[in-house]
């Protein structure tokens, strides 16, 4: 085995140097004919590549075969074929376990198409699998009209549907919807924008109907004010329209979080007396309101926290508080002081995430998502997941 | 195990490799008691079973090539549960941690980086000596990194940040106004004084147990463009076989939420053109030695935009006022190295030293 992987090297060094050389001597030649200053350098970049050369050096390896070290590195410049050769050359009783890794690796070469199969064959079950899961459900929504009807209009009907065995029922319910209202060359969609102000008076609707005091809706982009204001006239007909049958229709009221600073000024009046913070979230320009619609953007999510980390620091420079003064459950009721924790959290988009939903609330949330959301409508997913969340069982920690 | 399944995995893993890997894992390791109690062996041997699986998913997740697994161990809120449970669990945790610092071959051969995340005060002294080794010992790891989670609420960790940045400002390591177009506190400074600051953000969230809730474990990370799994087996019964199809889910997903992680960035550049371009210059100037500092602090300069749009009014009445003679790339360089010196002093975490990964 030593003898023919030095014999090889020899070979294949023999072979491509003398016609290097060759070829630099030509371009030496005519060079010196165009200029005589480069000829100085062409001549010694010559000398240095003959002298760089492993033609040369063929005979100093054999002899240094017990440092491989130093071959190796004065044969940097040849890169890769020097250095796998010498390898062969000096490890030669270790040439077992370096040669199947070469063979590894022909054998993963030689594999990847197969393991490409593989992979395409693994997300074709997969998609197999979720459009079984699809159908199914889709039978399932066709067998059940009578019970889950696909638009309810009345208060009296959502009543009878959501039933009267509900153990627990949410008063805070989150939702986070897909329609962001903008397409994606950033104007403004017109329709979309008139669903979405659509599907929020529907949830409006029916979350009085089980009785939540507050719905906070989660969206992709900023709401306009002018646009809060048409929302706020849309709920109110629809509320009108959906309680027609009865004497009191309940006030509901849209609005969109507070400017953080007015979170912290909250914090420091609690201090002063307790009650008034509670009583001005429930009061609104002297009339009481049955449900709080929030609606958020992501805006309201990380930069928030950042925002108050902000105000909370500027607060420290003017000597109000001091930075031991910020525990959790400070954090806990300045920041709950806007918008209180939902208890259950329905996320109407095809794929689960949260969305920048702010993050200090959703700590103890049950988050209802339904993988088959285009079959599916949102009444019936609105009561499967009160369902859901009045069977959950919440041992905090315990 | 016997040796077709792992060979059936190690295939299986092979050909996910096709498609996009995740980077960062959260796993809630619910359901150990009830398991326990579910094959009748007790609470105590539940917490074992769940760590030997937790040894598996690792194993597989470094196979795969994720960089950060994080994994909620113990909850503030646990201290609650009955004291013999706590002790388990605190036996169960020195013991592991220990093992894994180590004569553990994973940690070696993937050169795992070891972080305990959380109020690490709260734990008996003896639990926190062997942390503080364990930490101390796998420091120098930057291939990937275990995050452990105890005790640990993300509540804590959020008020943990706050209240060190509002210290650092306090000391005036950090300035809470806005200086010309540069602003201190921006929400990457915020998400980098948190204990996964080294951390990529995280792809995937996996909760067993079959419970929908998150439970105060990485409310922050798992806000924005990670994809939620909840899995209906308790933890001891998780495999890679369970964890397969959500790894399929998330390639199907992988596309989308680069694209918007890329928009959110982009998105706030194309609104300042000045500044995209001066940072150009600057990392001319600079040259490559300085690249990473400046991906970095085009992020800043990212969140400052950001700003800008919310608090236009603000922006324009102080860029007149006081610093309108500074460049604000220099601005912004200044403001970089204020922070990350505050990173590395003040609001340094013992825990979770800064690393690169590779």
């Amino acid at each position: 085995m030593p003898s023919p992987s030095p014999a090889l090297t020899l070979r294949r060094r023999g072979g491509s140097p003398s016609r290097d050389t060759s070829s630099t001597d030509e371009l030496t030649l005519k060079q010196q004919q165009q200029q005589q200053k480069e000829q100085l350098k062409t001549s010694r970049t010559a000398a240095d590549l003959i002298a760089d050369h492993p033609a040369i050096k063929p005979v100093t390896i054999p002899a240094s075969q017990g440092t491989p070290s130093s071959s190796s590195s004065s044969s940097t410049q040849e890169g890769h074929p020097t250095g796998e050769s010498s390898r062969t050359t000096t490890r030669t009783p270790t040439a077992t376990t370096s040669s199947p890794s070469i063979a590894s690796r022909i054998i993963h070469i030689l594999l990847k198409p197969f393991y490409f199969l593989l992979f395409a064959l693994l997300h074709l079950g997969h998609e197999l699998v979720i459009s079984t899961r699809t159908m199914k459900t889709l039978v399932q929504v066709f067998f059940l009209p009578h019970l889950f009807p696909i638009a309810p209009e009345l208060v009296r009907i959502v009543r009878k549907d959501v039933g009267t065995d509900l153990v627990k029922k949410p008063t805070h319910l989150a939702v986070i919807t897909q329609k962001s209202g903008i397409t994606l060359t950033g104007e403004v969609d017109e329709t979309e924008e008139d669903e979405w102000h659509a599907r929020v008076a529907q949830l409006a609707q029916w979350s009085s109907a089980v009785g939540i005091k507050t719905l906070s809706i989660m969206r992709s982009t900023p709401l306009y004010p002018e646009d809060l204001e048409a929302l706020q006239d849309r709920v109110n007909h629809t509320m009108k329209d959906f309680y027609k049958e009865e004497k009191r229709v309940p006030i509901a009221l849209v609005r969109t979080l507070r400017p953080v600073e007015e979170s912290l000024s909250l914090v420091f009046q609690q201090n002063n007396s307790q009650a008034t913070i509670q009583r001005d979230l429930r009061l609104h320009g002297g009339r009481t309101f049955d449900l709080d619609i929030v609606i958020l953007s992501p805006e309201d999510g990380h930069d928030r926290l950042a925002g108050n980390v902000r105000h909370l620091g500027k607060a420290a420079l003017r000597q109000q508080i001091s930075s031991e003064q910020i525990t959790t459950s400070f954090l806990d009721t300045q920041l709950s002081a806007d918008l209180t924790e939902p208890e259950l959290l329905i996320i109407l988009k095809d794929d689960l995430d949260l969305s920048n939903y702010p993050p200090w609330h959703i700590r103890l949330t049950e988050i209802y998502h339904h993988p088959d959301q285009a079959v599916i409508p949102v009444y019936t997913m609105f009561l499967q997941a009160l369902h859901r969340y009045a069977k959950c069982e919440q041992r905090f920690g315990k | 195990m016997s040796t077709f399944s792992r060979t059936m995995r190690a295939v299986a893993i092979k050909a996910l490799q096709c498609g996009s890997i995740p980077q960062h894992i959260g796993l809630i390791m619910d359901g150990n008691r009830r398991y326990g109690r579910k094959v009748h062996v007790g609470n105590g041997k539940g917490y074992y079973l769940g760590y030997e699986t937790l040894e598996e998913i690792l194993a597989v997740c470094m196979e795969m090539g994720v960089k950060v697994v994080t994994v909620y161990a113990f909850s503030i809120e646990n201290f609650k549960r009955p004291a013999d449970q706590v002790d388990t669990l605190m036996e169960l945790a020195k013991t592991k941690l220990a093992e894994l610092c180590e004569h553990s071959e994973l940690v070696r051969q993937y050169g795992i980086g070891i972080r305990v995340l959380g109020d690490t005060s709260l734990l008996p002294e003896d639990v926190r000596n062997v942390i503080r080794k364990a930490v101390d010992l796998t420091k120098k790891n930057n291939r990937a990194i275990l995050n452990m989670c105890f005790p640990y609420t993300s509540r804590e960790e959020l008020t943990m940040a706050t209240r060190s940045l509002v210290s650092g400002i306090e000391a005036h390591d950090l300035n809470p106004r806005q200086v010309s177009l540069t602003v201190d506190i921006s929400t990457s400074v915020l998400e980098q004084s948190l204990y996964t600051r080294s951390c990529p953000p995280m792809d995937i969230l996996i909760r067993t147990s079959g419970e929908i809730r998150l439970s105060d474990f990485m409310l922050w990370q798992s806000s924005r463009e990670c994809h939620i799994e909840f899995v209906d087996c308790f933890w001891p019964e998780f495999t890679f076989w369970k964890l397969l199809p959500i790894l399929l889910r998330y390639q199907l997903r992988a596309i989308p939420i680069a694209q918007s992680r890329r928009e959110y960035g982009r998105g706030e550049v194309a609104e300042d053109d000045v500044e995209g371009d001066e940072n150009v210059l600057l990392s001319t100037n600079i040259g490559k030695a300085r690249q990473t500092s400046l991906e970095q602090e085009q992020d800043l300069v990212v969140m400052m935009s950001q700003r800008n749009s919310s608090e236009s009014t603000l922006v324009t009445s102080e860029a007149d006022g006081t610093a309108g003679k500074k460049s604000p790339c220099g601005l912004t360089l200044e403001k970089k190295q204020r922070v990350s010196s505050f990173l590395h002093h003040r609001g340094y975490l013992p825990n979770c030293p800064i690393v690169h990964l590779q």
